[in-house]
């Protein structure tokens, strides 16, 4: 049987406007998370404590939280490889506090939002049939892909110190994900975030500190990718920035090409046996 | 003007300032209202860049550059006025 320690969790908990830091006994196996840590406090001790969780492995990204201080996610930090007798819990810097380690990330959400994370179609071009896709190589699925490993924990805007001076500036999140999108093939939006980019401190204000990349839990690198967003501004400054040909369209492979991977399970393309009465 | 190209300029202030300042020490002649310049324009833009960071209002970004372009050109003509007088 694994050896059972005792760990104190210390909790900074903020309640209807008022804070307090409380201790919790844990009784830790090895290779527990400190959400299930968390799960037991709320089991055994306080049903009260309250925090914000969905997957419980490291992909959701609900559960960011500050540990010992420093941002991390709680459902992959095992509470043993951080400390073996206290571990201090507060909720992520840079966010209003709703309760205990829930935080508000409305603000990152936002700024997410206005900096159009999704592909912007070339208006020029005509949008692609049903039957046809974009083609994309894999050198250019290369420039963006650690970047859109990206799972919005808020992690990288609690380590940022640039976000906890300045409340115009985007933040790492919201600015790697501009940069995925500009590098993609697909996307013709470039002119449209930077637009959108106005309204803000531009990544001109990141003073790379460099901390978002290293507390990210997925292990993207948003300090990479806010200097490689900052070159490419600099460079459409200066009419220097190489204008992308769009991508190529092609036609959709017919299912018969598709070798080595399954076909749907039945139940899941046929209609529903209430939806075939109807 | 364009922030990011700004931003960029005051990169290329500083490495200009940086190349003059070696060249002074090695005792070769440099232009003083030039290093002046750009001594200047650096520093103030990073002081507005820090200002604006820390009184983020709408207009205070113009409010502040206002300020920083009025008081560098105040000590760059008085720069001029030095060098070219004496």
């Amino acid at each position: 049987m694994p050896d059972i320690v005792t760990v104190t969790f210390k909790v900074d908990r903020f309640v209807q406007g008022e804070s307090t830091t409380q201790n919790y006994a844990v009784a830790v196996k090895p290779g527990m998370t400190i959400i299930e840590g968390l799960l037991q406090i709320q089991k055994e001790q306080d049903s009260t404590l309250s925090w914000r969780y969905s997957c419980r492995m490291g992909i959701c990204g609900s559960c960011g939280m500050m540990i010992n201080g420093t941002p991390g996610l709680a459902c992959n930090t095992q509470i043993l490889k951080v400390s073996q007798n206290n571990i201090h819990l507060s909720p992520l810097a840079n966010f209003p506090v709703v309760k205990d380690l829930y935080v508000d990330t409305g603000s990152m959400q936002r700024k997410h939002r206005d900096l159009k994370p999704f592909i912007v179609e070339d208006a020029s071009v005509d949008a692609p049939s049903v039957d046809h896709e974009y083609r994309q190589s894999p050198e250019s699925v290369m420039t963006f892909l650690q970047f859109a490993d990206c799972i919005k924990c808020g992690a990288c805007m609690a380590a940022c110190p640039t976000v906890a001076m300045d409340e115009k500036f985007p933040g790492p999140m919201p600015l790697t994900a501009m940069h995925r999108y500009n590098a993609d093939t697909r996307d013709a939006g470039f002119q449209d975030r930077k637009d959108a980019l106005e309204n803000y401190h531009d990544a001109s204000h990141c003073h790379y500190a460099a901390e978002c990349s290293s507390v990210c839990p997925k292990g993207v690198d948003p300090a990479r990718a806010i200097q490689l967003l900052k070159r490419s501004l600099v460079a459409d400054s200066l009419r220097l920035r190489q204008k992308r040909e769009p991508a190529a369209l092609t036609m959709r492979a017919p299912p018969s090409s598709q070798e080595g991977i399954p076909s749907a399970p039945a139940f899941s393309a046929q209609k529903g046996p209430d939806k075939q009465k109807n | 003007m364009n922030r990011s190209l700004v931003w960029f300029l005051s990169f290329i202030a500083a490495a200009l300032t940086l190349i003059m300042l070696a060249l002074h020490m090695s005792w070769v002649s440099i232009n003083y209202i030039l290093l002046s310049a750009l001594m200047l324009f650096h520093g103030f833009y990073g002081l507005h860049t820090m200002l604006t960071e820390i009184w983020t209002g709408p207009k205070t970004g113009v409010a502040l550059a206002g300020v920083c372009v009025m008081l560098g050109t105040g000590l760059f003509g008085l720069v001029l006025l030095t060098e070219l007088v004496t």
